[in-house]
């Protein structure tokens, strides 16, 4: 049972229950919604684990868990452009480069499940996802500084969100550039280079964004008062 | 390439994917509080400007009501003082006519007297010479004799002088708080309290009238009650405005004496 509480689940739980807190109540769908994300990663992280056990055994189940990851990467897909549409509506009209980027997420998707079927990691998905989602951070930043208003960063919950997001999808597209070279790489006898680096990426990723949950609920309360 | 070569090159180049958001996170950090800096210096000088322009409004006001209170006493009122002499040098044999004249003497000896008032009312002057609490008396017995509204007036504490320019701003509250009441609240009774103390200066007019919804305040921007706030905040003050619907009216202006803004020092004689 407790194999199932590793340092990313943990960290992935802390931050789902963290939104159900401060989100369930919050007036914009866009954050409302990252409470059913975040229940979906965690349930296919748990899946994950139990699926890789069962690989590992090689009893039951003869394809690793990658397939849970790959479903898991269509609501990531949806989700995540759900918040940049929320967030960079703030500044100028998104819709379009939102759709347009989903489109393109989508085809690529089809045809990675089309070429090597859904037990094999998507990784090209992955990675233009990471590079789309970047870019969404970059522009959410230019459009932030350019914006005449003064916004008051440190308890910005858009700023916090699409800085996890910069620091996660930024970071995890090295790996998934280099992810047959890392996953080879062994630092101890039980992991490899890629677990530690996406330990990492993680906890910097629902960190961020646990912070940016409070942020909205703080501010969520001081504009009820 | 050796096989730990490329290991090495793969490791770096993660780092530099994980460094790199962290350099743009310091930068964007930085570049805001510069935005912060120079949308508060805009603000600053949006500010001054704003204070200027009221500034010179005001002096331009002052100056007019100075010229049009001269000539009320230097022309209008002298050429009706020539017209009363004039009426008394006839000496009419019929009763009637001696009456009339007699009545027309009276008549223009009050308005002579009215406007006089009137000229002190306006003029810049009479507040530097007689002082805040000398004018708002000779204000309110004036009211008074008018029979419009009762008007008692309580000063606690030591008077001392504020400064003739910040004496006339709140001389000017005042008229606009008294001229709200008699146009608009049909008040029967105006309190004029001024508290003197150490380090606070309290101007308080309260009526009986119909009084007003406070969401009145807001949205009469631009009307007298924004003035009187635009006004009270030109020399320091501040105004605040209390009303409820049937409940009358209380504007209170509070000053600290010791804090200069724009006009001159206070000085230390007694008012």
């Amino acid at each position: 049972m407790w194999g199932y509480f590793t340092i990313n689940t943990t960290i992935e739980l802390i931050c789902f229950f963290i939104a159900l807190i401060c989100l369930k109540k919050d007036h914009d769908l866009a954050w409302r919604l990252m409470i059913l994300f975040l229940f979906m990663t965690c349930v296919a992280e748990m899946t994950g684990i139990y699926i890789k056990r069962l690989y590992l055994s090689g009893n039951l189940h003869i394809h690793p868990n990658s397939w849970i990851y790959n479903i898991l990467l269509m609501f990531e897909m949806v989700f995540v452009s759900i918040m940049f549409l929320s967030i960079l509506n703030e500044f100028v009209n998104s819709k379009s480069i939102i759709i347009s980027g989903l489109t393109l997420l989508f085809i690529i998707y089809i045809y990675e499940i089309l070429t090597h079927g859904i037990y094999k990691k998507n990784n090209l998905t992955t990675t233009v996802m990471s590079i789309l989602f970047v870019l969404y951070s970059l522009y959410y930043f230019y459009c932030l500084l350019k914006h005449e208003l003064y916004v008051d960063l440190k308890y910005s919950p858009a700023f916090w969100w699409v800085i996890g997001s910069l620091f996660f999808y930024f970071g995890s597209t090295a790996c998934n550039i280099f992810y047959y070279k890392l996953s080879v790489v062994t630092i101890t006898p039980k992991h490899y280079l890629t677990y530690y680096i996406y330990t990492a990426l993680n906890i910097i990723l629902y960190g961020y964004w646990s912070y940016s949950f409070i942020c909205k609920k703080c501010l969520t309360l001081i504009s009820k008062a | 390439m050796p096989n730990t070569d490329i290991k090495s090159l793969i490791l770096i180049s993660t780092l530099i994917f994980l460094i790199a958001p962290t350099f743009l996170l310091i930068y964007i950090f930085i570049y805001n509080q510069r935005k912060k800096k120079h949308i508060e210096e805009k603000e600053r000088l949006k500010s001054e400007f704003q204070q200027e322009l009221l500034k010179t409004q005001i002096e331009v006001q002052e100056q007019t009501l100075t010229n049009i209170s001269r000539e009320i006493h230097d022309n209008i009122t002298q050429v009706l003082s020539f017209v009363k002499l004039n009426l008394a040098m006839i000496d009419p044999a019929d009763e009637h006519c001696k009456n009339k004249v007699n009545e027309s003497r009276e008549l223009i000896a009050q308005t002579i007297n009215d406007l006089r008032n009137l000229s002190k009312s306006l003029s810049f002057e009479h507040i530097a010479r007689l002082g805040l609490v000398k004018t708002l008396e000779i204000e309110s017995e004036r009211i008074n004799s008018s029979g419009l509204v009762n008007t008692q007036i309580v000063v606690e504490g030591e008077a001392y002088t504020l400064g003739e320019q910040r004496e006339l701003v709140l001389f000017r509250i005042f008229q606009e708080a008294l001229n709200n009441t008699l146009k608009h609240s049909g008040a029967k009774h105006l309190k004029i309290n001024l508290q003197y103390s150490k380090l606070l200066l309290n101007l308080t007019l309260e009526d009986d009238g119909i009084g007003f919804s406070p969401w009145l305040i807001e949205e009469s921007l631009g009307s007298g009650l924004k003035n009187m706030q635009s006004r009270a905040a030109l020399i320091g003050a501040v105004a605040t405005i209390d009303s409820l619907p049937g409940k009358g009216c209380c504007i209170k202006v509070t000053l600290n004496p010791l804090d200069q803004q724009l006009y001159g020092p206070p000085t230390n004689s007694s008012g």
